[in-house]
């Protein structure tokens, strides 16, 4: 574990992400947007408010990868320890990783799939996949890949290699942040790490899955007890939902009942209305962790009304969607 | 005796305008460094930068004011210096309000400019009431530099 940056170093880069905090959108913003009769009306509202808008709604996803990797960049240019932000980017990595061995063995292009900010550049994971290098990558993504790249092979079975790298994901993030020794990043991959597993518990239950599937495909995360997730899962819904009533995450499980995509809306939401407080910290690593967070959110919500106008959903229907917003 | 009273003195008066000047270089550098980003994006913010930037710096001066008392009583800058080691003690702890507080406030006041920055980024018309908040931690570093001056230039009166 490194040492922990004192976080008066943390001043310039505070006040620089304040500063950058201003052109977020607003609740009038986010009502203009979603009362936009169209994608390319919404879109102008996006221009408007500062965004470098493409002419072609076909670049709207490089428009919003474009603007994550301009605030990493901010990121990695003024963080005095960017390393904090790693667990996050990892997430990036391995979605990287499925993206790339699916279109590795089919005609899809990969570009399109990618998405940044990652630790590892794309040109070196196109060429680890084109050239079947898999060495070429660092650990432990080159094991992983390795694992999932057989499985899929061996199987066909998409879903195998997908849970080999999910856990991955989530064994990576939950290592990653415990290496930071900022509590909030701990925090909030231990929440982001518990719902990876709820869902993957969700699922299976769902599905009728056993242990063994469960063991492979649920990870590490200090909040919920690993063997008791696996053995109410094998036992199917009921068993679940009790489980989870005893953990901290009880006030959700109705939730989860009714609506998974609202219980990782609701789950969400409550990581980034967690960050609020934090808004009137002017030292420390939490302002950036915040303000990276709400601008993640932010794109995610632009990307859903985006896809909402494009598939012509009704307004309150893109409302239900959306993470909460930090102004 | 008397050079170990006049060390005693000394030191306190060191001390005095080394941890002042610590806390004061510390709060300014950090407002600085705050300040930049904001001045980058308008720089006609800079006068209301500048009081929140100075107001750490303060404390170092108070420090220099009474580390200088110091000297002229014990008859340093002009004079011949004799001083007991009972003097000199009492010199050292006069000296103390002013370079223990004044390290103390100006590290907490700097906490508070650079708070009062992050007010200016975004809400410029409230930048006063960062001001007055940053004054708030002044009056502190004030009355340790008051309770030193007053026990530096009371001293001789003790007769000892």
């Amino acid at each position: 574990m490194k040492g922990k940056v004192s976080e008066s170093h943390y001043a310039y880069s505070v006040t620089a992400a304040r500063i950058m905090q201003r052109a977020l959108l607003s609740d009038a913003d986010y009502s203009l947007l979603i009362s936009a009769p169209d994608a390319i009306a919404a879109l102008a509202v996006l221009s408007s408010k500062g965004w470098k808008t493409p002419a072609d709604i076909s670049l709207i996803p490089q428009m919003l990868d474009d603007a994550m990797q301009e605030v990493w960049d901010f990121l990695v240019e003024f963080a005095p320890d960017i390393n904090i932000f790693k667990p996050f980017i990892l997430r990036n990595d391995y979605h990287n990783l499925k993206a790339g061995l699916k279109c590795s063995l089919s005609e899809l292009q990969v570009d399109r799939y990618f998405i940044r900010p990652a630790l590892i550049p794309r040109k070196l994971m196109k060429e680890a996949f084109f050239e079947n290098h898999f060495s070429l990558l660092p650990e432990p993504f080159s094991t992983v890949l390795k694992q999932a790249y057989d499985a899929l092979s061996e199987t066909r079975d998409g879903q195998l290699a997908d849970i080999i790298i999910d856990r991955a994901a989530i064994d990576g993030m939950n290592g990653a942040a415990n290496e930071v020794r900022e509590p909030l990043v701990r925090h909030i991959v231990d929440t982001l790490c518990a719902l990876s597993n709820i869902k993957i518990a969700f699922r299976s239950a769902m599905l009728g899955k056993n242990k063994d599937f469960l063991n492979a495909a649920i990870g590490n995360c200090s909040s919920l007890d690993r063997n008791s997730l696996i053995e109410s899962s094998a036992k199917g819904f009921n068993e679940l939902f009790r489980y989870l009533k005893t953990t901290r995450y009880a006030a959700q499980v109705d939730i989860l009942k009714t609506s998974p995509i609202d219980f990782e809306r609701h789950f969400e939401d409550r990581i980034l209305s967690s960050l609020e407080p934090i808004r009137f910290e002017a030292l420390g690593a939490n302002p950036l962790i915040a303000f990276f967070l709400f601008k993640e959110a932010e794109i995610k919500n632009i990307r859903l009304i985006l896809a909402g106008k494009l598939a012509q959903s009704s307004q309150e229907e893109i409302r239900q969607r959306l993470r909460r917003i930090y102004v | 005796m008397g050079f170990l009273g006049i060390i005693l003195a000394l030191t306190g008066a060191a001390l005095s305008v080394t941890l002042t000047c610590i806390g004061s270089a510390k709060g300014v550098g950090m407002t600085g460094e705050a300040s930049a980003p904001v001045m980058i994006d308008d720089p006609s913010k800079f006068s209301k930068l500048l009081i929140l930037q100075l107001m750490p710096g303060t404390q170092g001066l108070y420090g220099l004011v009474v580390t200088v008392m110091v000297m002229l009583n014990i008859g340093l800058l002009g004079g011949s210096p004799d001083l007991s080691l009972t003097e000199g003690l009492l010199y050292f702890f006069a000296c103390m309000p002013i370079a223990v507080g004044g390290l103390i406030s100006a590290l907490m006041q700097a906490r508070v400019t650079v708070t009062g920055v992050n007010i200016v980024a975004q809400k410029p018309s409230e930048s006063g009431k960062a001001i007055v908040s940053a004054t708030l931690v002044e009056f502190y570093a004030l009355l340790c530099f008051i309770a030193s001056m007053l026990m530096v230039l009371n001293i001789n009166r003790l007769g000892l």
